[in-house]
């Protein structure tokens, strides 16, 4: 994978990484908003503006394409190199999580 | 219902759809221009159309609560056939999501609509990511057309130019008077016009950064107010900004003239004003070195805040905010604060630091050319 690709997405925004979740089968834009609410169950609700803009970056980015749909309308799917970072992003996660779960759960930590 | 209702009812039914209304506004504010197309929408009047900027055209209708947003998806001169395809999805995108495109202006940006849903995603652009996007497209169209305005400027210049050339060239007098006055007007016209089109750029890429609330409770007028005055003394300042507080309003910054408040319950505190000069002065009364730099022409050197912060947090006072890099103001619980500065300089003329020194250096020099220009024309009578 390019390397700038790794640099622009990971980290990864939280609506990113969940729109990626959501075309990991062909979905079309109504369906991903659907998807990523129905997940988060409410928590993140993807704006018309929100979602054409993020769908035109990772299109344009190679990180998604758009595939035929039986009704008509234009789905996208995730690509390979798109795949790839989504799991890069979630090892990534995976650590930070590790690192603030030992942290907090020293007793008598301090912070600072 | 009684015959005339009924009438009235009927004639108002066949107006719908057809009935139209032209209205001329000038709107600089998107965010108050959707509020305004929102509320006519309430009176039963659709947006179908908006000409230079201003002429809107409303269609009768069913009062509704609709909805309207923009965006701009512009292809740069030579579009590959990907971002072709790209704003093909946009407009495929918001259609399918529900959002209608009304129209758009001669500047290209288009202009959404969609009924307002109880509970739903009511803006088009609903995270700070996207909407920032959103804000830096605008920006960048605006910037971009202050910059052309200062390009025919230096057109119409560089042709003024060649005409004197070409008249000592030719060895012959053709001077066109009217053209050199057209030359001055135009320039004058297209400078204030570009530096206009900045700052609306700058205005509104903070505006559309924003979320609807947070647009709606930053011009809330309860909350937020400014003042404009001239205030020329530390002393002057202190009185100002106290009663302003008695009234409940905090100081959130200022321009040399412009002093905007938030509303918010004061205590007993008391300001102060920091110059450079004035911390020079007690550095050297300290026997430490003043700040100086050569380089620095015009007084954009603001290493001297640093310090001043640092004296001023010393003797207990709050950092309220910075008057770009000439002064700082300073916000303290009353007879817990020592004095920043020793209080002879409280009544001296403070309005050097407001407008800088560069700005000083240019009044002293428009005054010294007047008075050289006088002198002359009085000697060559």
């Amino acid at each position: 994978m390019e390397e700038n690709l790794q640099k622009k997405y990971i980290p990864m925004t939280e609506t990113t990484y969940y729109t990626l979740l959501s075309v990991t089968v062909p979905r079309h834009g109504y369906a991903i908003m659907q998807y990523v609410s129905g997940l988060t169950k409410g928590r993140i609700v993807l704006g018309t503006g929100t979602l054409y803009t993020m769908v035109g970056r990772l299109v344009a980015d190679g990180i998604i394409v758009t595939v035929p749909n039986d009704e008509g309308k234009k789905a996208y799917q995730i690509t390979d190199t798109g795949l790839e970072l989504l799991e890069l992003e979630t090892a990534r996660l995976k650590k930070q999580l590790a690192d603030g779960e030992s942290v907090l759960g020293q007793e008598g930590t301090e912070y600072e | 219902m009684n015959e005339d209702d009924m009438r009235k009812e009927e004639i108002n039914q066949r107006k719908i759809g057809r009935e139209k209304k032209r209205k001329i506004k000038i709107m600089v504010s998107y965010q108050k221009e959707r509020g305004w197309l929102e509320e006519m929408a309430l009176q039963g009047w659709f947006l179908e159309n908006i000409s230079l900027g201003i002429v809107y055209t409303f269609v009768k209708g069913e009062p509704k609560r609709m909805l309207y947003d923009i965006d701009r998806f512009s292809l740069p001169k030579k579009p590959t056939l990907e971002e072709i395809r790209h704003k093909e999805m946009f407009l495929e995108m918001a259609q399918e999501l529900g959002w209608r495109e009304v129209t758009h202006g001669e500047d290209m940006t288009y202009y959404f609509a969609r009924e307002y849903e109880e509970g739903g995603v009511n803006e088009l652009h609903n995270d700070p990511e996207s909407r920032r996007f959103l804000a830096a497209k605008f920006r960048r169209f605006l910037s971009n057309y202050a910059k052309q305005q200062v390009f025919w400027a230096a057109v119409i210049v560089l042709v003024n130019i060649f005409e004197k050339l070409a008249q000592i060239w030719t060895r012959e007098d053709f001077s066109l008077a009217w053209f050199d006055w057209f030359t001055l007007i135009y320039v004058i016209i297209c400078n204030f016009f570009a530096v206009y089109l900045w700052k609306l750029g700058i205005r509104t890429e903070k505006e559309l950064s924003m979320s609807r609330q947070e647009w709606e409770d930053s011009v809330n007028p309860d909350n937020h107010k400014t003042v404009r005055k001239l205030i020329w003394t530390n002393r002057g300042l202190n009185k100002f900004l106290r009663s302003q507080e008695e009234q409940g309003w905090l100081l959130t910054s200022v321009t040399p003239t412009k002093y905007s408040f938030e509303k918010n319950p004061g205590g007993n505190q008391i300001y102060t004003m920091d110059s450079k000069s004035l911390t020079n002065r007690r550095r050297k009364s300290a026997n430490q070195g003043k700040f100086e730099d050569g380089k620095d022409w015009t007084g954009i050197n603001n290493d001297w805040e640093i310090a001043s912060v640092h004296d001023a947090e010393e003797k207990g006072w709050n950092f309220v905010c910075a008057l770009e890099n000439r002064a700082i103001i300073y916000r303290g619980e009353a007879g817990e604060v020592q004095p920043l500065n020793d209080a002879k300089y409280d009544n001296s003329l403070r309005w050097i630091s407001l407008i800088g020194e560069y700005g000083f250096y240019l009044l002293c020099c428009g005054i010294l050319g007047g008075i050289v220009g006088v002198i002359v024309s009085f000697l060559s009578n």
